[in-house]
């Protein structure tokens, strides 16, 4: 590789997609349009794990966001320990349901933009320009989307300008919605949407935020079989984090297994009754 | 960054490493300084972290392309050698972050004038920071460190 150096008319700013199109790395780029027509002479029939479902919501001090374990490929479990929340940069994270390879590659490449721009920029982008910046890497994959490979995110943050957390919903056109309070996306989302609905708050503390995620996730995976629910056997939990004023923080695997043992012993112990 | 983000994307992050980086740059440098009417006047600092048993970094670049590696520190630019001297009057091995800020301002100040956080611009690379080592240290928490 060759140091790449632009003349001033072709320069590509602090756009890393452009970058890789002038450098001609566009091989695993989002936007190839080979790979469009090669999923339409494939004729989308091609078996490609799917991803479920992933909830985001506020609490007081700013977002949490979580999301199951579980791929699928029709009815076959493709994988159980698969990660849909990921940090998107310090103050974001972005979670992805739909076709797995397609949004786990979208959000490497979100992640390097985001990286990119602050880079060349010296200074980072806000809130509502990461949200723009991921509508249109959705809108790029419009043409896989057509051929059933769709990527729907879910993106949040914390402010920092405004000292919020603040939640960005997707559809497959890259439109992008900001949300009030929650939302959730993925098979299972309808059911995950109802349980947060129902608990919700306005200024939840931190702890109460979690275990309201965690309980959308477990009435999900009861009513959704793409959605995977805890896995007490081989201790695979949803993955859960936090962003705040401090930043992006998973919360740790204990935290989450043991508040999913007390949601389990509290179930069961209404149940006896 | 250009190379490191492209690279970082085509194949890991952990692939990025700063001796093909101080490389590219002292090989271009070279290539200017040697081939054209005039040399590209600029000295490029590429400072890595070390993982398990790599030790820390600091390749100093000046503009003819001739790569230093540093042990200790480095000072670029106009009046290095008198802030040098300073600076190495003033190091040690295990100073934390406040106090070595402080002792770098002072060095870059010199015994005439004091710099004010406004002045500065301050970044760190730190293991504990998770995927991005690098960081901004920005203006109250830089007043912070430096009161």
């Amino acid at each position: 590789m060759a140091l790449p150096l632009f003349p001033p008319e072709s320069d590509p700013g602090p756009d890393f997609v452009g970058l890789l199109s002038q450098t001609g790395t566009t091989k695993n780029a989002v936007s190839s349009a080979d790979a469009a027509g090669a999923a339409a002479t494939a004729g989308a029939l091609v078996p490609a794990p799917h991803a479920t479902t992933v909830v985001a919501l506020r609490f007081g001090g700013g977002v949490i966001m979580a999301g199951d374990r579980r791929a699928t490929m029709g009815n076959i479990i493709a994988h159980r320990g698969m990660e849909k929340v990921f940090p998107a940069d310090r103050y974001s994270a972005v979670a992805i349901a739909g076709s797995a390879g397609m949004a786990v590659e979208m959000v490497r490449l979100f992640q390097v933009q985001l990286e990119h721009y602050e880079k060349v920029e010296g200074t980072t982008l806000s809130l509502e320009g990461k949200a723009n910046q991921l509508a249109q890497m959705v809108r790029q994959n419009l043409p896989m989307a057509m051929q059933g490979l769709v990527v729907v995110p879910l993106f949040a943050g914390f402010d920092t300008a405004r000292a919020l957390g603040r939640i960005f919903s997707y559809d497959a056109t890259g439109g992008h919605y900001e949300e009030m309070d929650y939302q959730a996306t993925g098979s299972g989302g309808r059911d995950a949407r109802s349980t947060i609905k129902l608990g919700f708050r306005e200024g939840m503390t931190q702890d109460e935020a979690v275990d309201l995620a965690i309980q959308s996730l477990y009435e999900a995976a009861d009513e959704d079989s793409a959605t995977g629910g805890p896995d007490l056997v081989r201790g695979i939990y949803p993955l859960i984090a936090v962003v705040d004023a401090e930043g992006y923080r998973p919360v740790p695997e204990e935290d989450v297994a043991a508040r999913f043992g007390a949601l389990i012993a509290r179930m069961q112990a209404e149940r006896a009754q | 960054m250009r190379h490191a983000d492209t690279k970082g994307y085509a194949y890991s992050r952990e692939d990025v490493d700063a001796r093909s980086l101080a490389n590219l740059y002292a090989q271009y440098l070279g290539n200017v300084f040697t081939h054209e009417m005039k040399p590209l006047e600029v000295e490029i600092l590429v400072a890595e972290l070390g993982e398990g048993d790599r030790p820390d970094q600091l390749y100093h670049i000046a503009y003819e392309g001739t790569i230093t590696d540093e042990e200790r520190f480095a000072v670029l630019g106009g009046d290095a050698e008198t802030i040098t001297e300073r600076v190495g009057a003033a190091w040690q091995a295990d100073w934390d972050l406040a106090n070595a800020l402080k002792a770098a301002t002072a060095a870059l100040a010199g015994p005439d004038r004091t710099l004010a956080a406004g002045d500065l611009e301050v970044a760190t690379l730190s293991r504990g920071n998770g995927r991005r080592t690098f960081r901004r240290v920005a203006d109250t928490e830089l007043a912070q460190l430096l009161a």
